[in-house]
């Protein structure tokens, strides 16, 4: 979703770039992906009244536009909307905190590394999804499997970086820390924890993405409520419009869940963020 | 000023008197090899040296000669593999409190700002750090970074980062002083006010300071005596005595006794 955000410098310098061209500029930014928008929109259109499809196929944007309008004002969309965001927030944080947790515990123990590897690097490998028949036989058509398996999704890529994260401290500051003569957990409280604290909101930024996933997959295997469990519904009742208006809320969901955790990190890095010079 | 007072821990006497003191550092044959595969290369190898408390010592000689090496081992931060090495007449295994360090690279935390940099080692003492802070502002000022006390690191350059961990080695007024090419980095102005400064808070400190460079001119400049390393294995080559009188001032450079001991130093290691 933001690779491009990702790979660009965190330091901007404001000497090596006198002039910012137009569309670097928030203002020009935001026409261009406007303008992108509206020929997508049109390209759209067009194909779907050149091609004659049936709005069961493919409605045009304006006829999501409209079930999307609807859909909202009459309660349905909002209140599915709560449902899944519920189960993506609460799995997000169980595996988030459990993966964290778990990180912690491996990376401070060899032993620990040593007997649970070989089973992280297993159920690491095994598509979670895959287990969401059997969390439904198991829990119900309620929240609470959507959960497990939003959790489940989440927990992975925490534990991965946690571990990554306070490991991979680097050896001159951990040759300071032992010149001063820190203990154990002073170094690991000041050293690898802030050390490790990037490589962990990676981790988070990975894991509410998934997040959004398990809860709509979860919900497809078997739900009464939710936007994947409407998703199901549209499909049995033909209505398109409505499915592609599920699509809009689930981006902008993920969207807006990605930006909370992006704000949340940048509270956190102020100094990585601090410009050059002045 | 109040650094300088608080630093004066010892008591600097004149040149006749240094070679009356106790020994503070002492390395009885050491030796160091690293293991590479399947072949291990000797690094140092029986290096005998005593080092005089209170007396400013520099090691010389070529890159990769083994001075880096040799600094970690009299620090207690890796154990030699042959040989004794005692401080004040006591064997050590691991870096004390009364040292103070500043490695070849800066060694910042990224995450913290200058001053919270500065007040790392307080922190980890168990020391209060609200009440080093005015000392902490008074190093910066020493150091010519006054200004830079809310910069993080990534918007310092080279040789202020190094500047910053000298003050940090400095900020518990240590008793041993290690340092390994502390101003590698730094222009040659900068440098020179930085000879001046570290001479000014080494006198009125008493620390003994073991000093890592492989700059002729600095060494004689600011040493009581200037061991020569060879390179591969590392030995002690020679030991030259500086009877340039202290306090040392800039147009002691251009002294006669000045340059035919860098003369002599650099014939030494070229040899
Ligand atoms: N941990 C290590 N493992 C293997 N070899 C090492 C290790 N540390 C140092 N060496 C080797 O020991 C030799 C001396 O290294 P050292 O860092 O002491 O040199 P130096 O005199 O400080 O050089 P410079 O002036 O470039 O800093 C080098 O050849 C280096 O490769
Ligand atoms: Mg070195």
């Amino acid at each position: 979703m933001s690779s491009i955000e990702k790979a660009a410098p965190m330091i901007v310098d404001d000497e090596t770039m006198p002039s910012t061209p137009w569309y670097s500029t928030s203002l020009g930014r935001s026409v261009l992906a406007l303008a992108v928008f509206i020929i997508l929109l049109l390209l759209w259109t067009a194909y779907v009244s050149i091609a004659k499809l049936s709005p069961l196929v493919l409605p045009t944007p304006y006829r999501v536009w409209q079930s999307l309008v609807e859909n909202t004002l009459n309660g349905q969309l909002p209140e599915h909307s709560v449902t899944t965001l519920t189960e993506i927030v609460l799995g997000f944080l169980l595996g988030s905190v459990v993966g964290i947790a778990l990180g912690v515990i491996t990376a401070r123990s060899q032993l620990m590394r040593e007997m649970l590897g070989p089973y992280i690097l297993a159920s690491q490998a095994m598509p979670k999804l895959a287990l969401a028949p059997i969390m439904v036989v198991w829990m119900g058509f309620g929240i609470a499997p959507k959960v497990v398996i939003t959790a489940l999704i989440c927990f992975f890529p925490l534990l991965e970086n946690t571990i990554i994260g306070l490991t991979s401290t680097s050896t001159h500051q951990l040759e300071l820390f032992r010149a001063l003569s820190a203990t154990g957990w002073q170094t690991f409280i000041k050293l690898r924890v802030p050390s490790a604290l990037p490589v962990i909101f990676a981790g988070l930024r990975v894991a509410v993405t998934l997040a959004v996933v398990g809860a709509v997959v979860g919900e497809y295997v078997g739900a009464n409520k939710g936007l994947g469990a409407l998703v199901i519904v549209t499909q049995g009742s033909f209505d398109t419009p409505l499915m592609f208006a599920i699509f809009v809320y689930l981006t902008v969901i993920g969207i807006v869940l990605y930006k909370l955790m992006q704000m949340l990190e940048s509270t956190f890095f102020s100094w990585r963020t601090i410009k050059r010079g002045d | 000023m109040a650094v300088v007072s608080e630093l004066r821990g010892g008591v600097f006497s004149p040149d006749g008197q240094r070679q009356s003191r106790p020994t503070k550092i002492d390395f009885q044959e050491i030796s160091k090899s690293f293991r590479s595969g399947l072949n291990r290369t000797t690094v140092l190898d029986r290096v005998n040296l005593k080092i005089p408390e209170g007396e400013f010592v520099s090691l010389l000689g070529e890159s990769g000669c083994g001075k880096t090496t040799l600094l970690r081992i009299a620090a207690g931060l890796i154990s030699p593999s042959r040989g004794k090495l005692a401080i004040d007449g006591k064997p050590i295994s691991k870096p004390t409190r009364e040292m103070g360090f500043v490695f070849q690279q800066p060694v910042l935390l990224e995450w913290r700002n200058v001053l919270e940099n500065l007040l790392l080692p307080i922190e980890i003492f168990g020391l209060s750090a609200e009440e080093y802070r005015p000392k902490a502002r008074e190093l910066l000022q020493l150091m010519g970074l006054a200004h830079t006390e809310n910069h993080y690191p990534v918007q310092l350059s080279g040789g202020m980062q190094q500047r910053v961990a000298i003050a940090r080695a400095l900020i518990m007024n240590p008793s041993i002083l290690f340092m390994d090419e502390p101003f590698g980095a730094l222009d040659a102005i900068t440098r020179e006010q930085m000879h001046t400064e570290l001479l000014r808070i080494w006198s009125m400190s008493g620390a003994t300071a073991l000093f890592i460079t492989h700059d002729i001119g600095e060494a004689v400049y600011l040493s009581d005596r200037v061991v020569v390393l060879s390179s591969r294995p590392g030995r002690v080559k020679k030991t030259f005595d500086i009877d340039l009188p202290r306090p040392r001032v800039p147009e002691h450079r251009f002294d006669d006794r000045f340059v035919s001991l860098c003369k002599d130093m650099k014939h030494c290691m070229t040899q």
